[in-house]
């Protein structure tokens, strides 16, 4: 499978994706407010054109370790989805969300409204 | 050794140069406050999330140079509440539409529900996010008004806190 996905480590937050057995995983780390919104665009584009490239069955996206995820950035995600949503072949998204951090399953739950048939969100420890 | 008289807590207002450069500093004093006054982890990020949304608001939006951003603890009728306020100038376009989302925010019954709505709408919107204040409400539990003075827009968020660290009722 093909990975142009290129690691963003910045002050405050980071980003990084590696594919295995048709899956794409991704996770964030780091308070993602309006100075990180710009580079969470860019890789979740990159990550749609990856998927529309390699077609894997899943993308489980670890947020365990974001302990602030701005409206800009909401946007970014909201905008992924919408575009998996649409593709003709779309893969399951699995956020993991932290079991310390009640808000994630509140900011994130917005994503599996909008696409309850490819979007869950799951608590882990 | 001088002694002072023992004093709660009761307000912090700071005047700013709205840029990226303040929002780490001013979401940390906020964030202080809260944690000062309340022993609520979720109370505490309620206003951390007001606290970013609203000063990215001003960083984005204001036309002057200066805006100020105060956090208290005032009494009501009910008890105790946090309140946030940040009061900048914008331009007459940008207050006419900020009001006009407020409004609707504000009246809406079911604020999850309106901010799905905001989350469809925000994908016909390719430079801004238009979920700040929508937010507030949905995943916050925070009421959001709002006045609009000449050149000037002010917004509040506010939550009820009735007890302390020590189980105490506040300010009693």
């Amino acid at each position: 499978m093909a990975m142009n996905l290129e690691r963003v480590k910045k002050e405050g937050y980071s980003i990084e994706a590696h594919e295995r057995s048709q899956r794409l995983s991704v996770v964030l780390t780091g308070t993602f407010d309006m100075t990180a919104s710009q580079d969470l665009q860019k890789f979740l584009d990159e990550v749609r054109a990856e998927v529309t490239a390699t077609n894997p069955q899943e993308i489980e996206i670890d947020v365990s370790s974001v302990y602030y995820l701005g409206s800009s950035c909401i946007k970014a995600f909201v905008s992924l989805t919408a575009a998996l949503k649409a593709a003709p072949k779309h893969p399951r998204i699995r956020l993991l969300t932290s079991s310390r951090l009640d808000w994630q399953g509140r900011t994130f739950a917005v994503l599996a409204r909008l696409a309850p048939e490819i979007v869950s969100v799951e608590r882990i420890a | 050794m001088f002694q002072s008289p023992p004093r709660r807590l009761r307000f912090v207002k700071v005047e700013f140069a709205p840029s990226c450069g303040c929002l780490g500093s001013l979401v940390a004093l906020v964030t202080d406050f809260c944690r000062n006054v309340i022993d609520d982890p979720d109370i505490v990020f309620a206003f951390r999330m007001a606290a970013f949304e609203l000063t990215e608001n001003v960083v984005k939006y204001c036309s002057g140079d200066r805006a100020t951003l105060e956090i208290s603890v005032n009494d009501t009728v009910e008890g105790s509440e946090l309140v946030l306020v940040t009061e900048n100038q914008a331009s007459v376009e940008r207050l006419q539409d900020v009001d006009e989302r407020l409004i609707a925010g504000e009246a809406a019954e079911d604020p999850v529900a309106h901010f799905d709505k905001l989350v469809r709408d925000t994908l016909n919107s390719p430079d801004e996010s238009r979920l700040g204040l929508g937010r507030l409400r949905a995943e916050a539990d925070l009421t959001v008004s709002h006045s609009i003075s000449n050149d000037s827009i002010s917004i509040r968020v506010r939550r009820r806190v009735l007890k302390t660290s020590s189980g105490e009722n506040l300010w009693q």
